[in-house]
């Protein structure tokens, strides 16, 4: 069911915001096998469900009062415990709440729990995290897709009406499009990044999974805008300059599984019928992109996660002295993959190979941003597959390397800070498409996919 | 590659046994080539960079997007 439609079953008092709520609570309880919640909030959702039908029944509700979601485990909720899928955290309770919450609570939305991820976000199929892989709900021998796996899976299941999530270099879009849901990474700067837990901090935005492209603007609506916490953050543009021309980037192609571009290739014919102007061209750095992003996520987590020593907050161990209680701690509280990355990033800021390897991504970054900037001068928008191969087989134990292909499509609209939706052209394959467009034209991005929403009922 | 590993573990503050020493050595030999890549990159040396945060050690800038050229020294703030 989609947001509109919950917000007219609401506002018509057919069904009650404690029934509702309810009812998504029986869900998740019945397909707890999926693995896509950590915690699920019985107590504090019935609450909420009070504070959100006290506002329907005054008619001040709002866009998303009463409207159920569930929200990404390393995402602060105050009061709520926030794990990161990881030991580190297994008993971390914030004493605050994200920026993107307080705007939820704001307008009284129900919090069903928080969802299953790859340990700190580092991974692409939900298997790095302390507590288990995420199943996908379409078939469950196949992976939900990481990091945001447990939202992508609990939107797919019916489990809530919507889901926040966060993506550092695909983590939404990746499981929106094994799931068969839309996936929004914003423009950098467009949510407040305040009360995520920070990985990779100039990659990262907190993303949006959601049933269609209406509920997907609803939530961006409410999220959106400057926060004095986040510095980052820009006012909200509404860019009018949406055209339509679409570019095809044929390297992205170059990548992905046949199937996978037959179906792309369908769409596109859509959107050429509908007078769309579609032309190829070229993204030549996409090659340079995937070991750009791994040094930089993994340099910033590095950093990031040096604040974890077992002595201010997070699991701890003993120890004979400081060193060794913070040696304990980090590597009995972390998992194989984020202890991985750390030493990744270690590697590309040690004295020996900054220059080399850190600065070098530093300026592919900034030659790959220069590089989509000439491309939307000739083009609207960008349309390229949203992952290289269909879902894959749970408990392939791939080695890390291998792993960290499957993001070559998805990391580079990180890197440029733009926004990117990733629409479901298969639900049930678990195929998606993404589209990319100029920062700040969120909409003209969701526009375009609404299209495909009313000539294919996608 | 093993004293490259047990350098970059005490840099990350963290202890390994001797088995999950041998997988990282692995991985490592599959991870570094492919990032490896990044230095086939040709840049313009003149060019200026926008660079993110520094990162390092001796770094306290808290500027997330700061512009700066390469052959100007970095001034800690």
């Amino acid at each position: 069911m989609t947001i509109k439609q919950t917000r007219m079953l609401l506002d018509s008092r057919k069904i009650s915001v404690k029934e509702l709520t309810e009812e998504n609570l029986k869900k998740i309880e019945e397909n707890k096998s999926l693995n896509s919640f950590i915690t699920v909030c019985d107590n504090y959702a019935a609450e909420c469900a009070k504070d959100a039908q006290n506002l329907i029944d005054t008619g001040n509700q709002k866009p998303l009062t009463g409207i159920p979601f569930s929200i990404k485990d390393n995402i602060c909720t105050k009061g709520v415990l926030t794990t990161c899928a990881s030991k580190m955290l297994c008993d971390f309770v914030p004493q605050y709440s994200a920026t993107a919450i307080s705007y939820l609570e704001k307008q009284k939305y129900i919090l069903l729990g928080k969802n299953n991820m790859d340990e700190f976000g580092m991974g692409s199929t939900c298997e790095t995290s302390y507590f288990g892989a995420v199943l996908n709900p379409v078939n469950n021998s196949v992976s939900a897709g990481g990091s945001s796996g447990g939202s992508a899976a609990s939107v797919r299941a019916g489990l809530c009406a919507a889901a926040l999530g966060s993506d550092t270099g695909g983590s939404v879009r990746l499981p929106a499009a094994y799931c068969g849901v839309f996936g929004l990474l914003p423009t950098y700067g467009r949510i407040s990044r305040y009360g995520l837990i920070a990985f990779a901090s100039s990659l990262e935005q907190i993303g949006i999974l959601a049933n269609c492209t209406d509920d997907i603007k609803t939530i961006l609506n409410c999220l959106s805008g400057k926060d004095k916490n986040d510095q980052t953050t820009k006012p909200v543009e509404v860019l009018k300059k949406s055209g339509k021309r679409i570019g095809i980037p044929r390297q992205f192609f170059e990548k992905a599984d046949s199937k996978i571009n037959n179906k792309i290739f369908e769409i596109i014919k859509i959107y050429e019928k509908q007078g769309f102007e579609i032309k190829e061209c070229d993204l030549s750095d996409l090659d340079y992109a995937l070991p750009a992003y791994y040094l930089i996520s993994s340099a910033e987590a590095a950093s990031n996660l040096s604040r974890f020593d077992g002595v201010k907050y997070g699991f701890s161990t003993r120890g004979q002295s400081y060193d060794e209680l913070l040696k304990n701690s980090r590597s009995k509280g972390f998992g194989d993959e984020v202890k991985r990355r750390i030493m990744l990033g270690n590697y590309a800021l040690h004295s020996g190979a900054y220059d080399e390897y850190y600065l070098k991504a530093v300026k592919i970054r900034n030659a790959l941003k220069l590089h989509f900037s000439k491309l939307f001068e000739e083009v609207d928008f960008l349309i390229t597959p949203t992952s290289v191969s269909l879902p894959p087989k749970l408990g392939m134990n791939k080695a890390p390397a291998q792993v960290y292909q499957d993001d070559i499509l998805t990391v580079t609209q990180n890197l440029a800070g733009l926004p990117c939706l990733n629409v479901p052209c298969d639900r049930d394959l678990g195929i998606g498409m993404s589209i990319t467009g100029r920062a700040f034209d969120e909409y003209g991005i969701l526009s375009l996919a609404g299209l495909l929403e009313k000539e294919c009922a996608l | 590659m093993k004293s490259l590993i047990l350098h970059l573990a005490n840099l990350s503050k963290l202890t390994f046994n001797k088995e999950e020493l041998k997988s990282l050595e692995d991985d490592f030999k599959e991870i570094l080539p492919l990032m490896q890549h990044v230095c086939d990159f040709k840049d313009n040396e003149n060019s200026i960079v926008e660079n993110t945060c520094d990162l390092r050690d001796d770094c306290v800038c808290e500027t997330n997007f700061s512009i700066r050229n390469p052959k100007v020294p970095r001034v800690i703030t």
